[in-house]
């Protein structure tokens, strides 16, 4: 025992958990924010409002409001943005802190290594649905460039229920993607070969494989949250799964990929043989 | 009463590379030194320590409790890694202050005591600016000042002196020896003799993922008797001295100096040899200018054990 004192020096169950999750969401925004990553960020953002715009300075629309931004959904957020999205932070959270040696003073701190991920986590999702839910809104209300503020304002419940759709769409990926990163030495290349190959071509596939899918769910929820109304494209709309079903399904890969990216950080062994760094 | 730290039978595996072997040791209170090469299992050794690594085999304790997976612990335990690893979009301050209430400080405590553990490294004045401006030796300061930040009862230091100007490894040294005096217990690693030596004589020599030899230097010293001891001793006809000492069988060998200016002696039996020498010396009418033996030093006890 140390000569300052002869008590014991401390129980599992001592740490405080209070200053150190406030420290961690600081630590965790100056990242999210301050990165090359959070550029690349923006600039993914703003590619659909690009598009509305083009669409009002562009050739003459013959489209309706609720079809082009169903378009807009489907194709840019929910195939594109929200995934990207989810990738680029979901994948960001540990392995850059494991490269740039800055690990170590997460996990040498009486914080639980579990709380560090889900603050990191939690972190990560408020930037995402706030980033893409205002990229959301710009889009939608630039339609009203072309189509005038009346079918936007008068739709704009389906603007809402679109939303949120994209918000379980982020939480999902990004804790999939969370789970990558802590997982695979490359997570980057393993969530786009899963975005690009998995999502984005064996979700196209006729039969019972897309049922194992991301997208065949959220875009599931898609359908049932706009009650069939906004017209999805078609490929969107064949075969989908049942509300339940889809929300079932979500919910439960939500809870697996979270669970395991904290179980699995809170043994892992970041440090490798020193004489091969 | 439990020993700061304790190993038993402690081994490393990564992958089919052994990083350490079947480590058995324990320091108790004030500074220990660390001692191997590059490569000798020091990093794993300290990973292990501070709970970075789960042991392949045998156990290892801090205060009496295992660190793998005891985030509690660490209430009371600072670490100084190796690693150039920083956040550098903070500043010196900011990087403090956050990792102070990570350590479960309140805001103002933890500004408080970034403000002080930053004047103790010397960093008052390069507070307010951004990490990633800072020097090689700035930045070793200031991963000096995150472990001290949270006042740990034990501080484990990784080589904490690389890169540093002399005058600031002088000013760390005696920030330890000042530490220690105060009651906190240090384990420092290093693979540079003298700084272990500055600033304790208790050390643990490592090499190739195994503890060589642990204690003070000179019970060290004692482990290695089957090894020839040196003494250099500087006179006038060098040749003639070698001669004389060469008559006992408590000398190995004796070796004229390059430039002629006195002897190397190997003797396997110091205390007889060095009883002996003065009559040698008083009897021959030898001008003798300096009697010294660089074994005496902690880097010639650990060439022989490394070796």
């Amino acid at each position: 025992m140390s000569a300052k004192d002869d008590k014991p020096v401390t129980s599992r169950a001592a740490a405080s958990t209070v200053w150190p999750v406030g420290a961690l969401f600081r630590l965790s925004f100056v990242q999210l924010l301050g990165t090359r990553r959070a550029l690349l960020y923006g600039v993914l953002l703003l590619l659909p409002p690009v598009f509305s715009l083009y669409v009002w300075l562009g050739p003459p629309s013959y489209s309706e409001t609720l079809y082009l931004w169903g378009i807009i959904f489907v194709v840019a957020y929910l195939g594109f943005v929200v995934p990207f999205t989810a990738l680029f932070y979901g994948t960001m959270l540990i392995r850059p802190e494991h490269e740039a040696h800055t690990l170590t003073y997460l996990v040498t701190r009486p914080v639980p290594r579990w709380l560090t991920v889900l603050v990191k986590y939690v972190s990560a999702a408020v930037v995402c649905v706030v980033g893409v839910t205002v990229s959301m809104l710009v889009a939608y209300v630039m339609l009203g460039l072309e189509f005038g503020m009346a079918p936007v304002v008068e739709n704009f419940r389906y603007w809402f229920r679109l939303a949120g759709v994209s918000v379980v769409a982020l939480l999902v990926y990004l804790a999939l993607f969370l789970f990558v990163g802590v997982r695979f030495r490359r997570p980057v290349i393993v969530a786009v070969v899963f975005i690009v190959v998995w999502e984005g071509l064996v979700g196209l596939i006729p039969g019972i494989i897309r049922f194992a899918t991301v997208t065949h769910y959220l875009r599931s929820l898609a359908i049932r949250a706009t009650q069939e109304t906004v017209m999805l494209p078609r490929y969107v709309t064949v075969k989908t799964a049942p509300l339940g079903v889809a929300c079932v399904v979500l919910a439960a890969l939500w809870a697996a990929m979270l669970g395991l990216s904290l179980g699995w950080f809170a043994r892992a062994e970041f440090h490798t043989n020193p004489d091969r760094k | 009463m439990s020993p700061v730290i304790e190993t038993r039978n402690l081994s490393k595996w990564y992958g089919q590379v052994l990083a350490l072997n079947d480590v058995s040791v324990a320091a108790g209170t004030g500074i220990t030194g660390l001692l191997g090469p590059n490569g000798a299992g020091k990093s794993t050794f300290l990973w292990l320590l501070t709970g970075q690594l789960k042991p392949s085999q045998g156990e290892v304790r801090v205060y009496g409790e295992s660190p793998w997976r005891n985030p509690a612990l660490f209430r009371h335990v600072g670490f100084c890694p190796e690693t150039d690893g920083f956040y550098r979009d903070l500043t010196g301050a900011e990087f403090v202050t956050v990792l102070a209430r990570l350590s479960g400080l309140d805001r103002k405590k933890a500004r408080d005591r970034a403000a002080e553990v930053l004047e103790v490294v010397s960093l008052t004045e390069a507070a307010g600016r951004r990490v990633g401006t800072y020097s090689k030796g700035m930045r070793q300061r200031l991963k000096l000042a995150q472990a001290l930040v949270h006042e740990p009862r034990l501080l484990i230091l990784d080589e904490p002196l690389a890169g540093m100007d002399p005058i600031g490894r002088r000013d760390v040294l005696a920030l330890v020896r000042r530490l220690a005096e105060d009651g906190t217990d240090v384990i420092l690693a290093s693979h540079v003799l003298h700084e272990v030596e500055s600033v304790t004589s208790r050390i643990l020599l490592i090499n190739r993922g195994r503890i060589l030899a642990e204690g003070d230097v000179h019970e060290i010293r004692a482990l290695i008797d089957k090894h020839p001891h040196h003494v250099e001793i500087a006179s006038d006809r060098p040749r003639v001295l070698a001669g004389k000492l060469l008559e006992a069988d408590d000398v190995v060998s004796v070796t004229v100096t390059p430039d002629g200016s006195g002897v190397v002696v190997q003797t396997t039996r110091p205390d007889d040899f060095y009883a002996r020498l003065p009559g040698v010396l008083v009897e021959g009418n030898f001008d003798v200018r300096s009697i010294a033996s660089p074994d005496d030093n902690l880097a010639a006890v650990f060439r022989y054990l490394v070796e």
